[in-house]
């Protein structure tokens, strides 16, 4: 009911990790599964509902929420200096959709054996004749409200951007990295959301209207589903990816002890191409569907592309750790999330360029080579960011402060647990093992065997952060001296006069507009200065 | 209009103070005295609401729906269950969006919508009207997909060789066409006379009229047309397109009621109408989806499958024997 956007933001949070914590679960399910070959401990469909749920609750429940709402919510209106977003009351509408889309997608797994069609849902396994049932339905339609959250969300953020900066007078000035990444984020979504909400409605048609939108035999086709769906699903891909390097900037920003990324105007137009070029690739998820062959070129090219506006972000990454002191005592604890940011989402953005050539491609597609991509630049780089974000602003939040040394310990475990089980995927996949498979050739369990490992060490790596939040509430440790270096932006002025004088956050700030002050020396360009009264 | 709501803000019946505002800010507060109103913050300038139901009960409402629809649609209720539960639902959630809609209206009231916050709603609107085109934009993928290559069981022709009887676009759709363009002239006329202060309500009559016009049109178009959604990719491309472009003319036309109700009750002045010519809006891209549809499914998609209006021409000439054929005629002035 509430429509104060920290609220808010607190409620997108809970969500997300809740439902974090589910897809978490999900995967151990799998990884259990998988730790020997053999259908051993789960059915077929089981395994594949396990999995299509995994991906759901990830992308959908964990990620975007946590990212985008979480952040977006509680950040927008303070680093724009404002005192909500445009629409309060659209912003609740947001949250309770996505939570009514939660509920939907809950049903969905809980029913009729699940949704064993994987998060992409192609038909014809996911028409009426192999998947009839409840199940598919429910799902199209968590994701027809999960859209409409996001769209009424993104709507919010982009009014909030373009009316509201009394941070900013001009549009170029959007210092923080956040904001002009949420930006991008919001210009994606509401572009590629509704080509999703047509796809996903042909389906509805065809499974039950007798409709032939996806059915040869009508004259229709399936990879007709594949183009909408991947039209939305490859700027999906970067709306989860673009606030994590919004908050990667912030954090290795301020852990430099620098006012602002290195290169600040590049990063914004870095985030803008990413965005962008974004809406022009989404075949290279269709190599092997049959596409012409001149067409298999062009979204080849155009992969590569992105390749550098993302490698101009990593580089000024690089630029702005150049120069800072990092000592491992005196280091924040997300700075540690962050480094492991740049790190391993350089080696799945470099997957990532080997995937994007066709020809490759063709023997990579499907196989756990492509797993091993997106789980690095999602599971080490969406993850971290979050993980990371949180523990930089949790100060900022709640006023206390955690034991740093269960934060590393968490931070160190959850490390090693992904790497064990994400980098022999590599190898997995250049040896042909395919993806969304419950049971391999013996060849493959060496493999195998380390990635559940280190599947059970990211399930101690959550009971680990489980001690480390119960402990910080359970003390209290206030934070006297915020770490944060003042920036040029960066006040998310809180209290009256100056920036974050007092930690937490309070629930209603920048309650007045600031006046603005012009300092105009005779001959020189004026330049400006907000104060706030 | 006799408010009684409760009110959604402080429940203190304070009587507002002066509203002091910066001459450069919130200079266009309207300074209106209702009881028992909470005072507007005159140093934010964009509108502050206090907590609502209405979004709760919005996503509650859907959450209904959907499963409703998802049981329904698998057969596991009747088909009187089913479109008679959709219906009250609808109804239901267009009573929660009027409830809605009702909080804008006191806001407005209470001059809580100043130029601002305009300028806010009129982006938001611009920002929804983009996703409704990228809607149409994966329909018209779909159908694009299937009618620039058609298929092999189509007989690789658009429309299909057999069994599809393609609407003649120069009949009824070009009236169509018509009717649109000309409410879209009368929906402009009709903004511009609120905003000349005339107190002339026929064009925007002309237009929710002609809206439903169209769409008893279509409605006769669908009973006669020769296909169905079921058949093939060609009926369900038609269908969807145009029962989506429907939808949104029947939404459309809705909107446009609204605005002529309050237009007649006398609600709008110059500067506080911004409802009216969302409406407008909607409605001119309603009308550009029709064109674009109609240029693409029924003159592209249909051309040469139906009888051409040179062949009418043609027809009707060769009564004459022959004479003057065209040729003549040109023969005749340029040799």
């Amino acid at each position: 009911m509430s429509v104060n956007h920290k609220d808010i933001g607190t409620i997108y949070l809970y969500m997300g990790f809740w439902s974090g914590l589910i897809g978490l679960s999900l995967s151990h399910c799998m990884r259990v599964e998988l730790n020997h070959p053999g259908e051993w401990l789960l059915g077929g469909y089981t395994y594949h509902s396990i999995m299509s749920m995994h991906a759901f609750m990830m992308i959908f429940f964990f990620v975007m929420p946590t990212s985008i709402g979480g952040l977006g919510n509680w950040f927008i209106p303070l680093m724009l200096k404002t005192k909500d977003l445009a629409m309060p009351r659209l912003n609740n509408l947001s949250v309770w959709l996505q939570l009514g889309s939660l509920f939907l997608m809950m049903m969905a797994f809980m029913s009729s054996g699940g949704l064993g069609c994987g998060w992409t849902m192609y038909p014809p396994l996911s028409s009426i004749e192999f998947m009839d049932g409840i199940p598919v339905d429910l799902a199209v339609f968590s994701l027809h409200m999960a859209g409409m959250s996001s769209i009424a969300g993104s709507i919010n953020f982009l009014v909030t951007i373009f009316n509201m900066r009394l941070g900013a007078l001009f549009f170029m000035h959007l210092n923080p990295m956040l904001i002009w990444t949420l930006f991008g984020t919001s210009i994606l979504l509401v572009t590629s959301v509704p080509v999703l909400a047509a796809g996903l409605t042909l389906l509805i048609l065809d499974r039950h209207f007798s409709t032939s939108f996806y059915y040869p035999e009508g004259g229709g086709d399936p990879i007709l589903w594949q183009h909408l769906f991947w039209f939305f699903g490859h700027p999906e891909v970067y709306i989860l990816i673009l606030p994590a390097f919004g908050v990667i900037s912030h954090i290795l920003s301020r852990s430099s002890a620098k006012i602002h990324v290195f290169g600040k105007i590049g990063m914004s137009w870095a985030s803008m191409g990413i965005a962008w070029m974004g809406f022009l690739v989404w075949g290279h998820h269709m190599f092997v569907a049959g596409l012409d062959i001149d067409t298999r070129a062009y979204f080849t090219a155009a992969t590569l592309m992105i390749a550098v506006p993302t490698g101009v972000k990593v580089f000024n990454w690089i630029a702005t750790i150049y120069g800072g002191m990092y000592r491992l005592k005196a280091t924040h604890p997300s700075t540690f999330w962050a480094l492991g940011f740049v790190l391993l989402f350089t080696v799945g953005g470099l997957t990532g360029v080997i995937l994007a050539n066709a020809a490759l491609s063709t023997l990579l597609h499907d196989s756990y080579y492509v797993v091993a991509h997106f789980h690095y630049v999602l599971s080490m780089g969406a993850v971290f960011a979050i993980f990371g974000g949180f523990w930089f602003w949790f100060p900022f939040w709640t006023g206390m402060v955690p034991r740093k040394d269960l934060v590393l310990t968490h931070f160190c475990l959850t490390f090693i647990g992904v790497n064990c089980t994400f980098f022999p995927m590599h190898w997995l996949g250049l040896t042909g093992m395919p993806r969304r498979y419950q049971d391999y050739p013996e060849m493959h369990t060496a493999w195998q065997a380390i990635a559940s490992a280190g599947g059970y060490c990211s399930f101690l790596a959550m009971g680990m952060f489980f001690a480390t939040i119960w402990e910080v509430f359970l003390v209290e440790r206030p934070l006297i001296f915020p770490f944060f270096v003042r920036s040029e932006s960066e006040y998310y002025g809180t209290g009256a006069g100056e920036g974050n004088t007092v930690l937490p956050c309070g629930s209603h700030t920048n309650g007045q507009l600031p006046k603005f002050v012009i300092f105009k020396h005779k001959e020189k360009k004026p330049y400006y200065c907000t104060v706030i009264m | 209009m006799i408010i009684s709501l409760p009110s959604l803000y402080s429940s203190s019946g304070s009587s507002p103070e002066s509203l002091g505002s910066s001459p450069k800010v919130g200079s266009s507060i309207k300074k209106v005295n209702i009881k028992n109103s909470k005072v507007l913050p005159h140093r934010y300038p964009w509108a502050e609401c206090g907590p609502s139901p209405w979004p709760a009960c919005v996503s509650i409402m859907l959450v209904s729906l959907f499963i409703h629809m998802a049981f329904g649609f698998n057969c596991m209720v009747s088909k009187a269950e089913l479109w008679g539960g959709t219906l009250l639902m609808l109804i239901s959630l267009v009573m929660i969006l009027w409830a809605w809609w009702e909080s804008l209206n006191l806001e407005c009231l209470v001059g809580m919508m100043t130029g601002p916050e305009l300028k806010n709603l009129k982006t938001a609107f611009f920002l929804f009207l983009w996703t409704e085109i990228f809607f149409f934009v994966g329909l018209f993928w779909a159908f694009f997909h299937s009618a620039l290559v058609p298929s092999d069981e189509l007989g690789c022709m658009w429309p299909p060789i057999v069994g599809i009887m393609p609407l003649d676009p120069f009949a009824l759709p070009l009236v169509g066409v018509i009717i649109l363009i000309s409410s879209g002239y009368s929906a402009n006329r009709a903004v511009k006379h609120v905003k000349g202060r005339y107190p002339e309500w026929r064009a925007m009559g002309t237009t929710v009229f002609l809206g439903v016009l169209f769409t008893c049109l279509q409605l006769y178009e669908y009973k006669s047309a020769g296909f169905t959604m079921q058949d093939g990719i060609y009926g369900s491309c038609f269908f969807v397109i145009t029962g989506f472009h429907g939808l949104h003319v029947i939404g459309g036309t809705m909107f446009n009621t609204y605005c002529l109700a309050l237009m007649l009750k006398g609600d709008y002045t110059p500067s506080q109408m911004l409802s009216l010519r969302c409406a407008v809006w909607y409605w001119h891209f309603v009308d550009i989806v029709w064109i674009v549809a109609y240029l693409t499914v029924y003159v592209w998609g249909n051309w040469g499958m139906y009888i051409t209006p040179k062949q009418v021409w043609d027809k009707k000439m060769s009564i004459y024997e022959g004479w003057p054929s065209k040729e003549d005629i040109f023969h005749f002035i340029f040799i």
